[in-house]
């Protein structure tokens, strides 16, 4: 393993773990608010997959561009989850709401595989192609322009959270819904606000992603558990605890390929979690 | 305005619920006498088996509130115990039962010295993350047979090779043994000093320590008692289809049905584990058979209805019961 | 008079913030020992100190000459040491019974000696009409005594109560004062009550003592601890008529 191979994967898995970062802020966004851990998220990933390809297919519209518009649909699909579905659970127990969310999974994979098939697809005519060559290091355009995107949408959700008002009255829905009712905070709005960007976050993302894996229905849960890892790494909650995680997570991944056999690659990222959930068990910046 | 010691203590146990369960028990001593049909008898078996990990789910998910999604680890633990025992080295299953029990409460100590320190979600995860773990390591494990699993050679048929090839009736009353044992074994728990620690401290721990309980040696005890019990279905299971794999045995699948049995029937009862194992089994039979081929038809209604059954009762079949039966009991 | 429960130079300290400061005190045995002062004075944390839910940096606390500083909350329990919450920690699900029985189950294996103890002191507490009814359909003050009660069921020897009678009316605190002092005598039980109810302290209490800041500021008889000067500016505002 030679210094080179550890800087491309250190460089890959940067990349990849600022998607992650971005999937895991939209999942931890959540948790803040409401303490629900949405195990359909992945799913809401694989749609925004699914978006991308069928633009490209159907209207030629390069994925790039598909992103901005799966955003905006899994905002909606987000903001119509909460109203149809969260807002009944969310006084309901810890069991019941994690049950829920894992239906809905299974609901949005299973009608996936029936409307789509379980064929797996690629799209092949994008303008993200080729690679760049930094020094000795390969990476693929896809790579960089998917790592930037979600860098800049983690900061701006960073920004939005802390720095603004609407950050302010999520964070207070989020410390204590009744409170900040008195004050005048529109719960319910906020909720189904929160739903839509943790939407976004994950249709963006699949967006972004459909660049460069192949898209098939249950392709979510092959980054479900990955992320929700990385949630739990940086503590349920905490956005900028979602986006250290997620880096994390994308780092130990791609090394983990690299030094280990690829079928135990995960293996090395669960055992990664479990050791620092060992010492900290509320996540690095957890709050629960 | 003191009410006496025997009001107090008045006991659910009367002569009304013991006629019931009586009659529930003979029937099914005597259902393999008038049903033959291979296919539903195979049904009420697969109900059995369910049952039992229902129930056994039921006493670290249910009782002690711990929710973990890895049952099916233990379940796998069982198979493959008994399965690698016989095809490798001889040994009977009927040792082999035991001795994936035990080994099932040992990994489940293991395990649970690791993540009980864990609340809530984390707890949760942690449970999804271990199980990933494992059933990716047995994937590549070639000696316990790898990805494409094991074959249990056929033997003469007769219980001291724990197989039945004729009938179904061998298999049965096995798994109807079982099953007994693990409603026996709840039963007993549930109005135990044990049990009565395991549902204090879901209530509230904090308030539990103050009342002397020995909060993570009681949560280890409940796991282990959970693994144990869902080890001995997974020997039965091997014995019964005589090939197991990852897929079949381990898999998270597994694991959320028998959190969705046991909440659908009725969350940290005993007749609840029962009923919604009887009532998922007995849906999902006529989904395939109407539905058959396209197996996401399956799950979309099964994920479907997982959701508006939280949404609507999430207290499962036995609430809504319940309540019916008071309506009833108005009029 | 011998010492039951002696607490050594405690000292709790909260990252910056020093909660408990060495703080002394000798509990008698038969006694009840009101510890009164501000929000914020130390008391809650001095008992979750005594009872293990905390461990204090510094110091030493003797139960019955044993040395319980670093013992966990439920070997506490065992030894002796039941405690009430200031923020109610009933079992919400469970009925009146089977939270009093709980508690039972401390000393004692067996359903039915369980059931024996929980209706002898639930009897005791005028309790028993509850035993059905699920504790989160219960009121604010039946909830207060089934906690009691169900600390009571663990067979104390000391009781450490944290200002039970919080958001009573008068008369459930009347009831209050008369249950305790009819359990003390009963069970011939040590208390240490910490409570902001004047009322209820002065009725009950043998002896008093006043934290402020962490600092145990105060000690000695309701009478003079009521016509204290440093206690009347810390914490009672006016001459308390005892």
């Amino acid at each position: 393993m030679n210094v080179n191979l550890l800087a491309q994967g250190l460089v890959s898995g940067f990349s990849l773990g600022l998607v992650f970062a971005l999937i895991a802020t939209g999942l931890s966004l959540i948790f803040g608010i409401m303490e629900i851990v949405n195990f359909a998220h992945g799913e809401f990933l694989m749609m925004g997959m699914y978006t991308s390809y069928w633009m490209s297919i159907l209207w030629k519209i390069d994925p790039l561009f598909s992103i901005p518009i799966a955003g905006a649909l899994m905002f909606l699909v987000g903001v119509i989850n909460h109203k149809l579905i969260i807002r009944r659970i969310i006084g309901k127990s810890m069991l019941s709401q994690i049950l829920t969310t894992f239906g809905l999974q299974i609901l949005l994979a299973s009608l996936a595989q029936f409307f789509f098939t379980s064929d797996y697809r690629l799209i092949t005519d994008k303008i993200l192609d080729g690679r760049i060559q930094i020094g000795s290091i390969y990476i693929s355009t896809a790579q960089v322009v998917t790592g930037i995107i979600s860098a800049i949408l983690c900061i701006s959700i960073y920004l939005l959270m802390s720095k603004t008002e609407i950050g302010k009255a999520l964070q207070a829905t989020a410390e204590d819904r009744d409170a900040a009712a008195l004050v005048g905070i529109d719960c319910e709005k906020m909720f189904s606000l929160a739903w839509g960007i943790s939407g976004a976050c994950a249709g963006i993302a699949g967006a972004a992603l459909s660049n460069i894996f192949y898209i098939y229905p249950t392709v979510g849960s092959a980054f479900s558990l990955t992320v929700f890892v990385a949630v739990a790494l940086g503590g349920f909650g905490s956005v900028s605890g979602a986006i250290f995680g997620g880096i994390i997570i994308g780092i130990v991944q791609t090394l983990g390929g690299l030094i280990f056999p690829t079928a135990y690659k995960m293996v090395v990222v669960y055992s990664v979690y479990f050791i620092i959930l060992m010492i900290k068990p509320q996540g690095l910046f957890g709050r629960y | 305005m003191n009410k006496s010691f025997t009001e107090l203590t008045h006991s659910t146990i009367n002569n009304n619920n013991i006629l019931k369960v009586a009659i529930c028990v003979a029937f099914l001593i005597a259902l393999p006498v008038f049903i033959k049909n291979a296919f539903l008898l195979h049904m009420v078996i697969l109900v059995f088996i369910y049952g039992i990990l229902g129930l056994s789910w039921n006493l670290i998910g249910g009782y002690t509130g711990q929710v973990s999604f890895m049952q099916a680890i233990f379940f796998g633990i069982g198979a493959y115990t008994s399965s690698v025992l016989w095809t490798k080295f001889g040994v009977s299953p009927w040792v082999g039962i035991f001795v994936g029990a035990c080994i099932a409460v040992i990994i489940s100590i293991f395990i649970g010295i690791l993540v009980f320190r864990l609340k809530g979600h984390y707890f949760a995860i942690a449970t999804l993350a271990l199980g990933e773990i494992i059933i990716t390591l047995v994937r590549r494990w070639d000696f316990i047979g790898g990805a494409t699993g094991l074959y249990i050679p056929m033997e003469e048929e007769g219980l001291i090779n724990f197989q039945f090839h004729n009938s179904k009736i061998g298999y049965y009353y096995v798994s109807f043994g079982l099953f007994i044992f693990a409603v026996l074994l709840s039963y007993t728990i549930n109005n135990s000093k044990l049990g009565y620690y395991f549902k204090a401290i879901k209530e509230n721990d904090v308030a539990a320590r103050s009342l002397g309980i020995d909060v993570t040696r009681n949560k280890l005890f409940a796991f282990a008692l959970s693994a144990s019990i869902a080890a001995l279905a997974g020997t039965f299971y091997a014995q019964y289809t005589l090939y197991i794999d990852p897929e079949s045995v381990l898999s998270i699948t597994i694991s959320l049905q028998v959190c969705f049995i046991v909440i659908l029937g009725g969350v940290g009862t005993i007749t609840g584990p029962i009923i919604g194992a009887a009532v998922l089994i007995v849906l999902q039979q006529f989904v395939s058979a109407y539905f058959g081929g396209s197996r996401a038809i399956h799950l979309i209604i099964y994920g479907g209805s997982i959701i508006l059954l939280q949404v609507f009762e999430p207290d499962g079949l036995v609430a809504i019961y319940k309540k019916l039966y008071k309506k009833v009991m108005k009029i | 008079m011998n010492v039951i429960l002696k607490i050594d130079k405690i000292t709790k300290r909260f990252g910056g913030l020093v909660a408990v400061n060495a703080v002394d005190m000798e509990i008698y045995k038969g006694e009840v020992l009101g510890l009164i002062g501000a929000n914020g004075a130390g008391k809650t944390t001095l008992f979750n100190c005594i009872a293990g839910y905390y461990h204090a940096e510094e110091g030493k606390i003797e139960f019955e000459g044993k040395n319980i500083t670093k013992m966990p909350s439920n070997w506490i329990c065992h030894r002796g040491i039941a405690r009430t919450f200031q923020l109610e920690h009933i079992f919400k699900k469970l009925t009146g019974l089977e939270n009093v029985l709980v508690g039972a189950f401390c000393r004692l294996n067996s359903r039915k000696e369980a059931l024996k103890k929980t209706y002898k002191i639930m009897e005791l507490c005028n309790l028993t009409h509850l035993s059905d009814i699920h504790a989160s359909s219960l009121t604010a003050c039946d909830r207060k005594r089934l906690e009691f009660a169900r600390a009571l069921a663990t067979d104390p020897k000391v009781l450490l109560i944290d200002e039970i009678v919080a958001g009573l009316t008068p008369s459930e605190v009347q009831d209050f004062i008369a249950l305790v002092k009819k359990i003390r005598q009963k069970l011939n039980l040590t208390i240490i009550w910490v409570e902001h109810v004047m009322e209820a302290i002065m009725n009950v209490s043998d002896r008093i003592i006043v934290l402020d800041h962490g600092d145990k500021i105060a000690e000695g008889t309701t009478k003079e601890i009521s016509t204290n000067g440093i206690v009347i500016e810390a914490y009672l505002g006016v001459k308390y008529d005892s």
